[in-house]
């Protein structure tokens, strides 16, 4: 009784399908940053990096932004596997719930069917 | 921002016209120290590279993540609403509280970055817009000078059988009178052609001012910082020129004085901007300087550099007397007599 109170099953299940769908979007909006372009220059550092040298300032500065955005994207795709996981725990739990409910609704069922055969308590000695 | 360089496609052609010219001004070094290196190979490739920079580019981007930005906020509200209505458990509300609260982060961090795409944005486009303007403004210098008196110097002496095909050979080969090492000085000729170098360094000093503009519009654009004294935050890589060492690709740095001074025209890593005395500097300082044989030999060392034997020798001026803490001073070894000075060139 205590789980109950603490975890509706039919509640959970909703929720974890709720989680689940952001959890998509989540991702959705990872792979879009991931694919925003911050280079204006498009990639083309020209001789210096050609050759090996650093790149110049502005090629410089889109390689930092760009290094963000990577950054960005793979911490989101991070978020969107972490509501992936609650959402794979409650949908564990829920069932653990559930099967648990269904055990005790069983056991129940059981004692409630025994209930007539028992005619008198042990030690009562009738 | 390729519109507004279209417009200016004449003025680069019109500089790649100025190439046999520029190498017959690198080749002889006909300049005045306040002339400004010719447009070269490297100046183009930046150019082209900043051609491509859209700024539009950026706002897009800019917009695409405050969007992201926006539907992450809306995500993290919604999960901590799932997870405040109950029912899910405490560990999975708890769980969905703090992710919330990363979602909204997030969704900063991803605003945050959108903000920077569009200053930056609003930045590259004022700094194009200079840079086209400086390109006009070569332009109209070049229109001045004239494109076929200019092609003409640039091929004139190419075109003479033995003539000046802006080697360095033609200026090593005696042709040049008073030389001075480079410094731009007087740069009279045997052969009458004297009149063509000065014309020549005349046009290229009336861009100077003009190129000088373009190249700090340039590397405005490019980011670049100028350091003190001259040159910029990234060297130009050898051979290749950069925008101020005008030298086209292919050719060699030819005639006196051929590295301008304000660039790092070295190859390798430039040198530090401060000294870090650690470990590997001083390996590589020992590599360089060995110590001296102590001057007492000790026990088992069999010899003792004559340099640091003590002797009689004359005395090195300033060292006469004693010195409180120098008692024994040093004695040095009397040294074979100095050259005669040699006679100038100009005696005569």
């Amino acid at each position: 009784m205590v789980m109950r109170m603490e975890l509706d099953p039919e509640l959970a299940v909703a929720g974890a399908s709720q989680l689940a769908a952001l959890a998509d979007e989540i991702a959705l909006a990872a792979a879009e940053v991931h694919r925003v372009v911050v280079d204006p220059v498009g990639g083309r550092l020209g001789l210096e990096q050609a050759c090996g040298h650093p790149a110049p300032g502005l090629a410089a500065r889109c390689a930092e932004l760009d290094a963000r955005r990577g950054e960005l994207a793979a911490g989101i795709g991070r978020d969107a596997a972490g509501l992936a996981l609650v959402v794979a725990n409650l949908r564990r739990y829920a069932e653990a719930a559930a099967a648990h409910e269904e055990a005790a609704a069983a056991e129940v069922k059981a004692l409630s069917a025994r209930l007539p055969s028992i005619t008198s308590l042990p030690g009562s000695g009738s | 921002m390729a519109a507004p360089l279209d417009a200016v496609a004449p003025v680069l052609a019109a500089l790649r016209e100025w190439h046999p010219a520029y190498q017959r001004w690198w080749a002889q070094r006909c300049s005045a120290a306040d002339t400004e290196v010719p447009w070269s190979v490297a100046d183009q490739a930046r150019l082209e590279r900043l051609a491509h920079a859209d700024p539009d580019d950026l706002v897009a981007s800019a917009g695409r993540l405050d969007g992201v930005a926006a539907r992450m906020a809306d995500v993290g509200r919604a999960v901590h609403a799932i997870g405040a209505r109950g029912g899910l458990g405490a560990a999975a509300a708890e769980q969905c509280a703090g992710w919330a609260a990363v979602a909204e982060a997030r969704a900063g961090e991803v605003s945050s970055l959108a903000g920077e795409l569009r200053t930056a944005a609003t930045w590259l486009e004022s700094a194009l817009d200079d840079v086209v303007g400086q390109l006009r403004r070569v332009g109209e210098c070049l229109a001045d000078a004239g494109w076929g008196r200019v092609r003409s110097l640039g091929h004139r002496d190419g075109d003479r059988p033995g003539g000046s095909d802006g080697s360095h050979a033609d200026v090593a080969g005696g042709n040049v009178v008073g030389e001075d090492g480079g410094s731009g000085g007087d740069w009279r000729r045997a052969d009458g052609r004297h009149a063509d170098r000065v014309e020549l360094d005349e046009l290229v000093r009336g861009h100077s001012p003009a190129l000088r503009a373009l190249r700090t519009a340039l590397a405005a654009a490019d980011w670049d910082v100028p350091l003190p004294g001259g040159g910029w935050c990234s060297d130009p890589p050898a051979g290749a020129g950069s925008g101020s060492a005008g030298v086209w690709a292919g050719d060699q740095p030819v005639g006196p004085g051929s590295s301008p001074t304000e660039v790092w025209a070295s190859e390798g890593t430039p040198p530090a901007r401060e000294l870090v005395v650690d470990r590997p500097y001083v390996d590589r300082v020992w590599q360089v300087w060995e110590p001296l044989a102590p001057a007492d030999p000790l026990p088992g060392v069999a010899e003792v550099r004559p340099e640091v034997r003590p002797g009689v020798g004359p005395l090195l001026a300033g060292t006469e007397g004693s010195r409180t803490g120098t008692d024994t001073g040093v004695q040095i070894p009397r040294l074979s007599d100095a050259p005669l000075p040699r006679r100038g060139r100009h005696t005569r």
